[in-house]
């Protein structure tokens, strides 16, 4: 019997398995299934790992992302962090209380070990008792958010887009600073037991960033962190849930197993498209639409939208059916199972 | 001595720039020049913003390109404004806020710039609003429309409540319902009771036009 993880390697080796893998990207959902409030599902490891672990088991999907949010990389700093009860962690700098508040503090960001920042080890902890308890048979992808997007949440993405045409050294070196740390929390990861590093890399779209402005403040700094997975023989897989994304840029920089996504990539405007021209560069995880599909729509919805996503992506191997982005933290649990379903009801085309 | 024109246009060209000093030079230039403050902003500064809204929409001009534009365009209607001989012509105006629950309001700012630039009277009320504010802030500026926007699934759905609470007050459909933000579509617009949804800035103005004029 092919195991949840036999079958995602054999999606990233471009093999065609028993069935297309499902993964809805559960994770601040599971804290549903284990009955515990989102903050503490968002700070206590062992209590996430029990979510997780149970989520799978109900849902049956065939891989974790160890995404806690995207608060957990700038609270390292000292960013201010808030955690409601039923949402998602806020990075307060969205509330008027950003870490960097003058062009000075971008050089005042030092080195931070990543095991000693208290949510890094959270998750460090997290990727550690799934990869013990589970896995060796479901997939288990490690989350780290880019340094620009760290960066941001340190100060917010409009004023880090405007400081870097304005301040472009000073923005440099605190790029700089955090992609160190990043690196070492990457490694920390991966030494955990993570089969595969999930890279964010959300300003590499066309509504965010040119593609030149990406190189020149992400992409030279974040490349290094993919080289030292690949250096490790785990997968790096780029996550972009923005639009027209650069899956070129991307490749380019991180050679990528596999990429994450939530919509039609820039330049490509319907599902054949892409399977032609990216489909047997790069593994292609998506692109089940969260807000409508997954937390308005009804399982049979997500079922008639993920055959259509299996028929025209799925043959030959190289896809996984995923969320475009987590799985909405408050959708019907139901919608996460008909993603599994539909894959076992729909096989590979002849 | 420049022309009229060409006062104008390099106005316009700065903002296109994002070029604050320039955009200021040219600013002063227009009031030295005896160049009616309404029509330095109109055919200067909003007609430099709104080819900005357009290049961006078209994937030619990025998010910090729009957003320094938006600084030098902010920096020249702080010169001009005080010399308005009369009321600038106001298309409407909107009540515009990130609903409550949610802080994200990068995509609201560019919405709220391109319909400034474009002579709508826009009510910012930030980020994270409480629901009821959206509805007092509407009454209190008789405001035509009321826009709401969300990034996050876990928020959005406030917005029917919104909805509901102008019904309940009466207010509906006299004050029209706008909506944006990444995770909404015209689907969740119209489940919400929304009268209309806009998928970006050039779009919202678009709508909030029609929203306006009834069509």
């Amino acid at each position: 019997m092919v195991t949840s993880l036999e079958r995602v390697v054999d999606a990233l080796s471009f093999r065609e398995s028993d069935r297309v893998p499902a993964g809805p990207l559960v994770c601040g959902a599971s804290r549903r299934v284990y009955g515990i409030t989102y903050d503490r599902w968002s700070r206590k490891a062992d209590l996430a790992a029990r979510s997780m672990l149970d989520a799978q088991k109900l849902i049956g999907f065939d891989g974790w992302l160890t995404l806690v949010d995207l608060c957990v990389e700038c609270s390292a700093w000292g960013q201010a962090v808030e955690y409601p009860i039923e949402s998602t962690a806020i990075s307060k700098a969205l509330k008027g209380e950003p870490l960097i508040k003058t062009v000075e503090d971008y050089e005042k960001l030092e080195y931070v070990d990543p095991r000693k920042a208290e949510r890094m080890s959270h998750v460090i902890k997290l990727d550690e008792i799934l990869a013990r308890e589970r896995g060796k048979e479901v997939g288990l992808m490690g989350f780290v958010y880019g340094p620009a997007g760290t960066l941001s949440m340190m100060t917010t993405l409009a004023r880090l887009s405007v400081d870097l045409k304005k301040y472009p050294s000073a923005v440099k070196k605190a790029l700089k600073v955090i992609n160190d740390t990043l690196f070492d929390y990457t490694i920390a990861q991966i030494e955990a037991g993570v089969h595969a590093i999930v890279l964010d890399v959300l300003f590499a779209s066309r509504f965010i960033w040119s593609r030149q402005v990406y190189d020149e403040f992400e992409g030279q700094f974040c490349s290094k962190i993919a080289d030292e997975i690949r250096k490790r023989n785990v997968a790096v897989i780029c996550h972009n849930c923005g639009y027209s994304t650069y899956f070129d840029t991307m490749i380019n920089w991180y050679k990528p197993a596999g990429i994450s996504f939530h919509y039609l990539p820039d330049g490509v405007s319907s599902l054949q498209e892409l399977k032609e021209k990216w489909g047997s560069k790069t593994c292609l995880f998506g692109m089940m639409e969260c807000p409508t599909t997954l937390y308005m729509g009804t399982p049979a919805d997500v079922k008639r939208e993920a055959k259509k996503q299996i028929d025209a992506l799925a043959k030959g191997g190289g896809f996984v059916l995923t969320s475009g982005c987590e799985f909405p933290p408050n959708g019907p649990l139901l919608n996460a199972r008909a993603m599994v379903e539909a894959c076992i009801e729909n096989p590979y085309k002849k | 001595m420049a022309t009229k024109e060409e006062v104008l246009s390099g106005l316009a060209k700065a903002i296109i720039d994002g070029d604050t000093d320039t955009a200021k030079k040219w600013a002063h230039e227009c009031i030295k020049s005896n160049i009616d403050a309404s029509e330095a902003l109109t055919d200067g500064s909003q007609a430099g913003m709104i080819i900005v809204g357009d290049k961006y929409t078209a994937g030619e001009l990025f998010l910090p390109e729009i957003l320094l534009s938006a600084e030098a365009m902010y920096a020249t209607m702080d010169i001009l404004k005080p010399h308005l001989k009369k009321k600038a012509v106001v298309s409407g105006t909107i009540v515009i806020g990130v609903i409550e629950g949610d802080v994200h309001d990068i995509g609201k700012n560019i919405v709220k710039m391109m319909l400034e630039a474009s002579g709508v009277n826009v009510v910012d009320l930030g980020r994270d609003v409480p629901l009821a504010s959206f509805i007092e802030k509407a009454k209190e500026t008789s405001a035509n429309v009321v826009g709401m926007s969300s990034l996050m699934t876990t928020a959005m759905f406030r917005m029917r409540d919104v909805v509901e609470m102008m019904t309940e007050q009466g207010l509906r459909p006299k004050i029209k319902v706008l909506i944006g933000g990444a995770p909404t579509s015209p689907e969740f617009a119209e489940s919400v009771g929304a009268d209309g949804y806009a998928k970006d800035a050039s779009e919202a103005v678009k709508v909030f036009e029609r929203l306006v004029k009834g069509a």
